[in-house]
């Protein structure tokens, strides 16, 4: 007798342990998700953001101090913002100019066109007045050497084929419409594409080895350079301060769009 | 945190239901119970651990790395269930990366506290083996799905998803990459083998949220979030609409700037959210997500509210 109260409470126990159980084994698989709310915080120099954290300054100080020396070091001076942008821009002309130049400086003979993608620019601007090192390294941070292809009239219209289909890259020493997102009217020093004829084209190894889709140019005969495209822009800003001058370029018609 | 304290307690027997009725009392008198995270993402940093410089482009004095911290914290602080997630594309882009390699990158998201990273064709510029070296300077994984590298020397380095945990709700994370051929240079993913994410991924996410019981599945995507000049390639809008079981695409590569989530219907008719945020540091994306305990539904209705920049 003594003993039944404490079973019945040990029953009573096991009862609500099992139908705790049973619920929570009832319980949905997953949680109901009731909201989801997003904000965006620009990461501007207002004031209203909190100051910048201390440890992480301390440790990007470190690496700061190699970097700067050199990367501060002002080469070079634009007569004005030189914008970056499609078909074609005061940036992407100024430096298909410039590789245009230097290359044929490099190789000792004249280069008929020059071309590489838009993108292998990566800073939307070279800022007004003085440019650094570090500028240079920004608008092309990538480890691309040039390169000097003997490209057949087949090759080049491909090229500038995927030039125009990209929404147009950047080129010197030839011009094309833009039409149906394929290359036309393509002017190569003055003359039409002539069919059978080798074009020395200067581009990057990045685009020589099929990058940005340009698959065709993979089986194209060349000659890799040892200079880094970097190094092509930095040489050709410091021979144009040398010669006293500013980095300049205006929009023209090199590449014009017909129809997309 | 209380709530899984109780769970434990709960779980502990039964002991304390003959004892007295307060467990039952706590859980019908409970107000319908919310779980609060919030994530936040980033992608296509490029290496910009400073401010753009003050030299009169747009961007000048925008971004920076030790700035973004000290936000993160701040938010902590308000919420102790923070995700911070990138979307890839750590490396390239300032002289950091060509004077370091990445190291720097890596360590400041450390310090940060990021959770895990998806992997973008730009952290293969340094070939594997320059990601390799990284490696031990991040204290969070990358997370990929769709590129083997049993053949490089990426094998095993690379987990395929994680799954956090915060008040007892479990987020299931795994990443995805874009194509690499045609975009990274060769010698850079030699061996390397890219997959179509698309099947893959609905496999992985049916396997986080039916076996691992995840009650949210991110997708870290460095895939673009839309491709005008091809329309047929994958990208996170064809992602998130034919695939399933995904609930948040956190995009990266095309460096979009979203004035706010796109919000597109998978293959079950289920939500699937899209959010980006541009590029370079420029902006910390921070979506807020409620769980409810006590309603049966999952994710029946999902509101979007934004903020403002």
């Amino acid at each position: 007798m003594k003993k039944y109260p404490f079973c019945l409470n040990l029953f009573k126990v096991c009862i609500v342990a099992c139908l705790l159980l049973l619920g929570f084994s009832c319980k949905p698989k997953h949680r109901y998700l009731s909201d989801v709310k997003v904000k965006y915080y620009q990461m501007a120099k207002a004031d209203s953001l909190p100051p910048a954290d201390t440890t992480l300054e301390r440790l990007i100080a470190g690496y700061r101090v190699k970097l700067d020396a050199e990367m501060n070091e002002v080469v070079g001076k634009t007569a004005k913002e030189l914008l970056h942008f499609q078909p074609i821009s005061p940036l992407g002309i100024w430096a298909a100019e410039t590789i245009h130049r230097q290359t044929a400086l490099y190789v000792g003979q004249k280069i008929d066109i020059t071309c590489f993608g838009h993108n292998g620019l990566r800073i939307k601007s070279l800022p007004n007045g003085n440019v650094t090192r570090g500028k240079l390294f920004e608008l092309m941070p990538f480890d691309n050497f040039l390169v000097v292809m003997d490209a057949d009239s087949v090759a080049i219209q491909q090229l500038l084929n995927l030039a125009a289909f990209k929404g147009g890259w950047p080129v010197a020493g030839a011009t094309y419409e833009v039409q149906n997102q394929k290359a036309q009217q393509i002017i190569i020093q003055g003359e039409p594409l002539q069919s059978g004829k080798i074009y020395k084209l200067a581009t990057s190894d990045y685009v020589a080895n099929g990058g940005d889709n340009a698959f065709f140019l993979k089986t194209v005969k060349r000659k890799e350079l040892t200079k880094l495209m970097r190094d092509a822009f930095i040489e050709g800003v410091i021979s144009t301060q040398k010669a006293g001058q500013l980095l300049d370029a205006e929009i023209d018609e090199r590449v014009k769009i017909i129809k997309k | 945190m209380n709530r899984r304290h109780f769970l434990k307690q709960m779980g502990q027997g039964s002991l304390l239901v003959g004892t007295g009725a307060f467990p039952m009392e706590a859980l019908a008198a409970a107000k319908p119970e919310i779980t609060h995270i919030t994530l936040l993402h980033t992608n296509d940093v490029h290496s910009r651990i400073d401010p753009f410089p003050m030299d009169g482009t747009k961007t000048q004095g925008l971004g920076g790395a030790a700035r973004r911290a000290s936000l993160i914290q701040q938010i902590r602080k308000q919420n102790a269930n923070v995700l911070l997630f990138d979307a890839g594309d750590i490396f390239q882009g300032t002289p950091f990366f060509n004077f370091y390699g990445g190291e720097l990158e890596m360590k400041l998201m450390s310090e940060m506290g990021y959770d895990a990273a998806a992997i973008g064709n730009h952290d293969f510029d340094a070939g594997m083996d320059g990601l390799l070296k990284q490696l031990p300077h991040a204290n969070f994984p990358l997370l990929n799905i769709n590129y083997d590298f049993t053949n490089t020397i990426l094998r095993n380095k690379v987990q395929p998803y994680k799954i956090f945990q915060k008040e007892g709700i479990k987020i299931g994370v795994f990443g995805v990459g874009i194509e690499l051929q045609g975009l990274v240079a060769e010698q850079n993913f030699a061996g390397t083998q890219y997959i179509d994410p698309l099947i893959p991924a609905t496999k992985t996410a049916t396997f986080l949220k039916e076996e691992m019981k995840c009650d949210y599945v991110v997708c870290l995507s460095h895939l673009g979030y839309k491709f005008n000049d091809n329309k047929s390639k994958i990208c996170d809008i064809h992602l998130a609409e034919k695939s399933k079981n995904i609930d948040l695409i956190i995009g990266g590569h095309t460096h979009t700037f979203m004035d706010k989530p796109d919000i597109r219907k998978n293959i079950v008719d289920a939500p699937v959210v899209i959010n980006q945020v541009g590029w370079a540091g420029l902006m910390l994306g921070r979506l807020d997500i409620y769980f409810e305990k006590s309603r049966a539904a999952q994710c029946a209705e999902c509101k979007n509210i934004y903020i403002g920049k």
